[in-house]
């Protein structure tokens, strides 16, 4: 059996290469294909030179190596988002092993996954059930291997952990210890200096807190350890206040300085990130057909963008007070974004959850142009409907008209010979003999009963399609629905025998007007396509869902395509020359049975066979054996 | 001495066309024809005249032909016949709900219309309660004995089938519809049993027709009701 598809995902973590080559390795001993996986994320941007590199060899060894590429971006936001990711690729192709490096699989990319390896590798495990998932540990430790997206990720601990004073205390102390190595060489106003150094560090890996405490305990550590007199607070020489004073001013104003240009990189970065969010959600829009679509992907867009569930309501206006976002926030926490276009709203985006963190001017923005992007991928849509209503309407007339040309045709034909003969009657009366005066009274009669019969072909059509008729089911014997139908075919019936195979006691549901008509007009149609003298076969056949009723005749059958042509108003068969009928007949009979829930299908078995199939009543009891 | 007056037929419909042409055959068949274009009209015509049948069409400009048949019941049990279209059958059902005796689809030929009239005159002359007697071909009724036989033998009829053909026999030659069937058969409160009289009404025939799959008695009106023909009738 040859192995599936083996899947490698890379990203910009370090990582890549290393990847690659196991995954190179690997593929000498195994026969299938091979997929990369690269996973673009915004911090990639921003990743260093070296980790760069890395991914670009990875990619061109895996390139040489026979590998197909793929690319995908991953946001860093969207719990789950990578897990998707390789779950989609899984599926598309028969993926048999998915590798991928621990790197990838840190809690950046799918909080609310759980922090553990195991954790993922059991969830991906779950999504694609048919894949092994391989974790490649990175060869480096951790640290050596500097997370690009360590920097500003909010993954840095609370406050009160003992994590986050790490590392002011760390620089308190390298900083002391620095300065006790070199005390005897400089002076103690140079000394101060190291630990500014000191606080500059943990102004940028910490915030402005940490770094006012550094800069608060530096000073009180330089003046108790280094500044005369020693272990004491209260220096001998005031002149160092003015020290600590300027120490404590640069300290601060370095703190804040380092802080401020750490959050204008993270605004930056979720800029970066929020635009793609909108690219992402234009290239997802671009394939979205219909309304449904539209919202499933601005749903998926508000997920990735800012994390929370959002609900789409087409259709929907919103109320007028309410808050125009972003400008002001929601007093009940629900955010409500209008979807409008240049011709009114078309809906509401409405974020139940929006997390609080997430409330924030910048994140309504994205919500906003989101909705903007969805409202005008609506309208587009709208329109597209709107054009299409236009053509089924225009093709509606044209059927309208076809029909109408095809009636007048049909009046106009037997009208015309009545005119003329009676014309003929009046004003030749007395040049025709009497057998020609009634030749032409007959023939009058007969056209005008052609007339009448076009009439009420065409009225219970009408009636019928108009809904106007209410179905009045009852039990009725079927014998006495194929009596009556021959009854009321009788004058066309011609020289055909009708051979009527049903059984006296079968007991039917439907209404007994309608199916008779039905079936009396099943009756002219067979007659009209049956050679002289030619046999019909009607038979019942009682099934435990629904009975079926057929009508064979020893025609020449129906031509292919026909089967469904039959049923169409006005049709006629081409072959059959002047002996057709209405046209109408099988559409009524189609309408019938489309009335009780039913169908009726045509097929060719040495002539047409006509089936009319009826379900059996849900809450009508049979009546076995009625009480006599 | 003065030749007898000729019957008179009051002929109620708005088309010119079908009131020529009613005209001419039944002053032709020896009728006196009076005419009214409107329901109005034929109202007060009704009131005024001497008529010994009416034909009443279903579709009246100034109003239902079904109000004007309800009225006319109201004071005298002639004969009322119905023209219809084939497409009325709700309406029809209805006129004949409201006292019509029965009914001639249009477009109708001339010889069904007469044999009509004639029925409808022959029975005019009868009261429903006072028949009792009648025969179906080898079949005789007899409803004051409540008894059926055939050629002699008696037939034993349920409760239900009974009621069933006492309802018809009363108004032989006319048809009756499914409604009234129901209603004078099962009483008020028939809903159920409405789905079935197609069933009854086939076991009758097996039990009344020499051939029950070519009634010759017991016939189907199709989407109005039945109608019992009776062969002779004893009063």
């Amino acid at each position: 059996m040859t192995p599936g598809m083996l899947l490698v995902c890379v990203m910009a973590d370090g990582q890549a290469l290393q990847l690659v080559r196991h995954a190179s390795q690997l593929q000498r001993t195994r026969a299938g294909p091979w997929r990369v996986l690269h996973l673009d994320t915004v911090s990639a941007r921003y990743a260093s030179q070296a980790v760069r590199r890395d991914l670009e060899q990875a990619l061109q060894l895996a390139r040489s190596e026979g590998a197909q590429i793929v690319q995908s971006s991953l946001n860093m936001h969207a719990g789950g988002h990578l897990m998707t990711q390789i779950a989609q690729q899984a599926q598309g192709g028969a993926v048999s092993d998915v590798l991928l490096g621990d790197q990838a699989t840190g809690t950046v990319y799918w909080p609310g996954f759980g922090e553990r390896l195991s954790d993922f590798t059991e969830l991906l495990g779950t999504s694609v059930p048919n894949a092994q998932v391989h974790v490649l540990v990175a060869r480096r430790p951790q640290r050596s291997a500097p997370d690009p997206n360590g920097a500003w990720v909010d993954r840095r601990p609370t406050r009160w952990s003992w994590r986050y004073w790490r590392p002011p205390l760390a620089v308190l102390l390298a900083c002391t210890a620095l300065c006790a190595a070199i005390a005897s060489h400089l002076h103690p106003i140079n000394l101060i200096m190291i630990y500014l150094v000191g606080v500059l560090y943990v102004a940028l890996v910490r915030d402005l807190v940490a770094s006012v405490v550094t800069v608060l305990g530096a000073v009180l550590i330089f003046d108790w350890i280094f500044v005369a007199p020693r272990w004491s607070l209260k220096p001998t020489d005031p002149e160092y206040f003015f020290t600590f004073a300027i120490t404590l001013c640069v300290g601060l104003a370095v703190s804040r300085l380092a802080v401020r240009s750490r959050t204008a990189a993270v605004a930056a970065l979720a800029l970066a990130d929020r635009a793609q969010s909108l690219s992402l959600l234009a290239q997802s829009l671009s394939t979205a057909r219909t309304p449904e679509d539209i919202g499933r992907t601005l749903l998926q867009a508000v997920e990735r963008g800012v994390g929370a569930q959002g609900r789409v309501l087409l259709g929907e206006v919103l109320p007028p007070d309410a808050p125009l976002h972003p400008l002001l926030p929601s007093p009940d926490g629900v955010y409500r974004f209008g979807l409008n276009a240049a011709d009114g709203a078309l809906g509401v985006l409405q974020v139940d959850h929006l997390p609080a963190e997430r409330q924030t001017a910048e994140d309504l923005h994205l919500l906003q142009a989101l909705s903007n992007q969805a409202a005008i991928a609506l309208d587009r849509c709208n329109a597209d409907l709107r054009s299409q209503q236009a053509a089924i309407q225009a093709e509606t007339e044209r059927v309208r008209n076809t029909l109408l040309a095809g009636i007048s045709h049909d009046f106009r034909t037997p009208l015309t010979a009545i005119i003329g003969a009676a014309t003929t009657v009046l004003t030749q009366g007395g040049q025709i003999t009497p057998a020609q005066h009634d030749a032409l009274l007959h023939n009058m009669l007969d056209q005008a009963q052609r007339l009448q019969s076009l009439t009420s072909d065409l009225l219970d059509l009408a009636r019928l399609q108009d809904g106007a008729v209410r179905l009045d089911c009852e039990w009725c014997p079927l014998g006495e629905l194929v009596r009556d139908a021959l009854a009321m075919a009788r004058g066309g019936m011609g020289a055909c025998r009708v051979d009527v195979q049903v059984a006296e006691d079968d007991i039917v549901w439907c209404d007994p007007r309608l199916v008779t008509q039905a079936m009396t007009n099943l009756l002219i149609n067979a007659v009209q396509h049956s050679p002289a003298q030619g046999v019909i076969v009607v038979t019942a056949r009682l099934d435990p869902d629904d009975w079926t009723l057929s009508v064979r005749d020893q025609g020449r059958g129906l031509l292919p395509g026909q089967e469904t042509e039959v049923f169409r108003k006005f049709y006629r068969d081409p072959t059959a020359g002047s002996a057709a009928g209405t046209g109408l007949g099988l559409a009524i009979c189609e309408v019938v049975a489309r009335l009780h829930g039913g169908q009726i299908s045509a097929h060719s078995d040495a002539g047409a066979v006509f089936e009319m199939r009826i379900p059996w009543p849900v809450t009508e009891p049979r009546p076995m054996d009625l009480p006599e | 001495m003065n030749p007898p007056l000729p019957l008179q037929v009051l002929v109620v419909d708005d088309e010119p066309a079908i009131r020529d042409l009613l005209r001419t055959t039944l002053v032709a068949e020896g009728y006196g024809v009076i005419e009214a274009a409107t329901a109005r009209e034929g109202a007060t015509l009704a009131a005024n005249r001497r008529i010994d049948l009416f034909l009443i069409d279903l579709g009246l400009p100034d109003g239902d032909g079904v109000a004007l048949i309800r009225e006319i019941r109201g004071w005298t049990q002639r004969p009322i016949l119905v023209l219809s279209a084939r497409t009325q059958e709700s309406q029809k059902v209805d006129a004949l709900d409201a006292g019509a005796d029965d009914f001639v689809s249009k477009p109708f030929g001339v010889a069904e219309l007469h044999a009509r009239i004639r029925v409808a005159l022959r029975h005019a002359g009868t009261s429903l309660d006072s028949r009792q007697a009648m025969t179906l071909g080898d079949v005789s009724i007899d409803l004051l004995a409540r008894s059926v036989s055939r050629a002699g033998q008696p037939i034993k009829l349920t409760a239900t089938q009974w009621r069933l053909l006492e309802v018809l026999a009363r108004h032989a030659g006319r048809v009756v519809t499914g409604r009234q069937l129901l209603r004078e058969v099962w009483g008020p409160g028939h809903g159920e049993q409405g789905h079935y009289l197609r069933i009854y009404v086939r076991q009758l025939r097996q039990k009344l027709e020499a051939d029950p799959t070519a009634p010759r008695y017991l016939l189907t009106e199709m989407g109005v009701g039945y109608r019992l023909l009776a062969a002779s009738t004893g009063i």
